[in-house]
């Protein structure tokens, strides 16, 4: 299969004035397109620690993380998030005083494309996550945690990248909303051969997904492969 | 560019209570540099036009302060004074009498017939109060410089023109005597200056004249008096001398030259009477204290400044770092979604700037309509504000750059 992201070994400690915490204890893993992964564990095991070293905001105390055969440690990581990894979290994140579009449309105007392609294709990603149009237009504030959800998909999707980072999506959303995320996660990995690989308590995650790893104290083991 | 400029303003208006508060402050800040701005252009202008508005004059006395008139000045005191470079407006002056046509006193009876004019060898108008301006009427084509030549002519006082049936234009013979002064003692002699002929070019009205010694009824040019004595091969004295300073800021230099290659002295109020005019005072009293204080008050200004600076440099820092912590989020997203460390930077710091910006135009509008600044201050206080301002943003904004946007953005709520 494809594999996107390589992790060998990898390590990563907290560095305090006074102490020392290992929260990754030689993780060795590897992501493919084309699937959804779960990671799961308790509170503090490090899954949200290794999620951020898969988007680049910060790199391996020991060990190596490949994506597609280049050293994380020498990549623009900036570029990386920008263009190939984005990432959404349980509390959504969008930005309050931008519109739904707006905020859909934001990676775009990084990447630099002409306002009216980006607005065409915002309408494209925010169809392709069933949001209802009349909603575009609307501050975040104003809808409801499902669809704010959904917005985030539809930006992460705007970047054009092909890993997707999830940390906790669904853990603010009710049962109903929860599946539709799931859903819609599924999808972007079977049909649009994006690479998934969500953080997750949540059973009903877990058990869509196609890969579940689980977390305990820094280590990684298969829980299902 | 286009996109940072249009994210900015759209923060801003985003952030509007936000944007308005930071306006608030900067245009108040500003107002206050304006004030501060203001004075210190103030203090500086008085102290740059101190000489223009408080004149340092100077006058030859006695040496024992209590003569100003009626002294024997020595001729190289008076050229020195007069050829300085730190002087101005030298004005010097000798007192004759005379009588019309030619004579010789050999008697005292001749003195109340033939000499009982009294008249002045003058360097300028300026020397002689209460005859000048519109009293003073010349010959066409005549001046008042015409005092600062040897030509042989003079101002004669209106009634005496009238009474000896003379016209401005009119030659006119004279003969003149002059007052020669003991050096030592208190004795004061009048001795034959000259018999010639002098030509009118000008009258006076002496009404308004303010002399310790009687009006003056004819004004010849010094220089014309003093070729006269060296005609007759005597020495020749001024009988009274004052002058300006041109740069009281020059003080120093001119009392070096004065009293070092002049040779003049500094009053002692114990020595003995003379006429010997040998002694300079220089009313600089009230601008050196004037100088002084002003001089302090612009120092105490001027070391204001590092404060204000550190001050402004702190409110930026704290208008900066405090909206911040409300956007940490935002920033932590903006990273997320792949905003470089410099690209983040720089589109909060044009945020900022644009604010700031608009707080100096709308604070230099106000220090222009209500203290009446001028642009040079409104600029000055402008760029302080402005460039502080920023350098406390920019500290603010490296603070922000270290925060972990992880730990802010997976925090569960």
């Amino acid at each position: 299969m494809d594999k996107i992201i390589e992790a060998a070994n990898v390590s990563y400690i907290y560095q305090t004035k006074y102490q020392k915490t290992k929260a990754l204890s030689e993780v060795s893993c590897s992501f493919e397109r084309g699937k959804v992964y779960a990671i799961t564990g308790k509170s503090g095991s490090g899954k949200s620690t290794f999620l951020s070293l898969l988007a680049g905001l910060d790199v391996p105390t020991e060990g190596t993380l490949l994506v597609e055969g280049e050293d994380i440690r020498k990549m623009n990581r900036d570029a990386y998030r920008l263009n190939r990894a984005s990432v959404i979290y349980q509390a959504f994140h969008l930005f309050p005083l931008l519109t739904v579009m707006e905020n859909v449309m934001f990676p775009m105007e990084l990447q630099h494309v002409a306002k009216k392609e980006a607005k065409a294709r915002a309408q494209e990603y925010l169809a392709q996550v069933d949001l209802p149009e009349t909603l575009y237009r609307k501050m975040p504030g104003m809808i409801s945690g499902g669809e704010q959800q959904r917005v985030a998909i539809a930006r992460a999707m705007a970047a054009g990248g092909e890993i997707l980072l999830a940390d906790e999506p669904t853990g603010n959303l009710d049962s109903q909303n929860e599946q539709v995320i799931v859903n819609l996660l599924c999808k972007l990995a079977h049909d649009k051969n994006y690479a998934v690989i969500v953080v997750t308590h949540n059973e009903a995650v877990a058990a869509a997904a196609d890969v579940v790893y689980g977390m305990k104290d820094g280590e990684l083991s298969v829980v299902r492969g | 560019m286009k996109f940072f400029i249009r994210q900015a303003a759209g923060n801003i208006v985003r952030h509007k209570y936000k944007s308005i508060l930071h306006v608030l402050i900067g245009v108040l800040t500003v107002l206050i540099l304006d004030i501060y701005a203001g004075n210190l252009d103030s203090t500086q202008s008085q102290l740059v036009h101190l000489p223009e508005s408080m004149e340092v004059s100077a006058r030859i006395s006695s040496l024992n302060g209590s003569m100003r008139e009626c002294l024997a000045i020595r001729e190289d005191r008076m050229m020195g004074v007069r050829e300085s470079e730190y002087v101005k407006d030298p004005a010097f002056s000798v007192r004759l009498k005379f009588g019309f046509g030619e004579f010789k006193v050999e008697t005292p009876k001749d003195t109340v017939t033939y000499l009982n004019h009294y008249g002045r060898g003058m360097n300028m108008l300026k020397g002689i109060s209460g005859v000048e301006g519109e009293g003073v009427t010349f010959l066409e084509g005549v001046d008042g410089s015409v005092l600062e030549t040897p030509q042989k002519v003079c101002l004669m006082e209106e009634s005496l023109l009238k009474e000896q049936g003379l016209q401005i234009g009119d030659d006119v013979m004279l003969t003149m005597y002059y007052y020669r002064c003991a050096l030592e003692g208190s004795e004061v002699f009048i001795e034959p200056l000259i018999t010639d002929t002098y030509k009118i070019v000008g009258s006076m009205q002496t009404g308004a004249y303010q002399g310790n010694w009687m009006p003056p009824e004819i004004i010849w040019p010094l220089d014309c008096i003093r070729e006269a004595y060296h005609r007759q091969g005597l020495e020749f004295f001024a009988d009274s001398g004052s002058f300006v300073v041109k740069d009281p800021f020059q003080l120093n230099k001119l009392k070096a030259q004065m009293y070092d290659e002049v040779k003049f002295l500094s009053v002692i109020s114990r020595a003995e009477f003379s006429y010997d005019g040998n002694a300079l005072t220089i009313m600089d009293e009230a601008f050196i204290r004037s100088a002084q204080t002003l001089s302090k008050n612009l120092a105490l200004l001027k070391g204001m400044l590092p404060f204000l600076v550190a001050i402004i440099i702190f409110i930026g820092y704290l208008c900066s770092y405090l909206s911040l912590q409300g956007r940490r989020e935002e920033y932590a997203v903006m990273r997320s979604l792949g905003t470089g460390r410099g690209r983040s930077f720089f589109l909060l710091f044009g945020e900022t700037a644009m604010v700031a910006a608009l707080s100096c135009l709308l604070g230099s509008g106000m220090g222009a309509v209500f203290l009446g600044l001028e642009a040079g201050v409104l600029a000055l206080s402008g760029a302080l504000f402005f460039l502080s301002f920023m350098a406390g943003t920019a500290a603010a904004l490296l603070v922000l750059h270290k925060l972990s946007v992880m730990e802010v953005l997976t925090k569960k709520d």
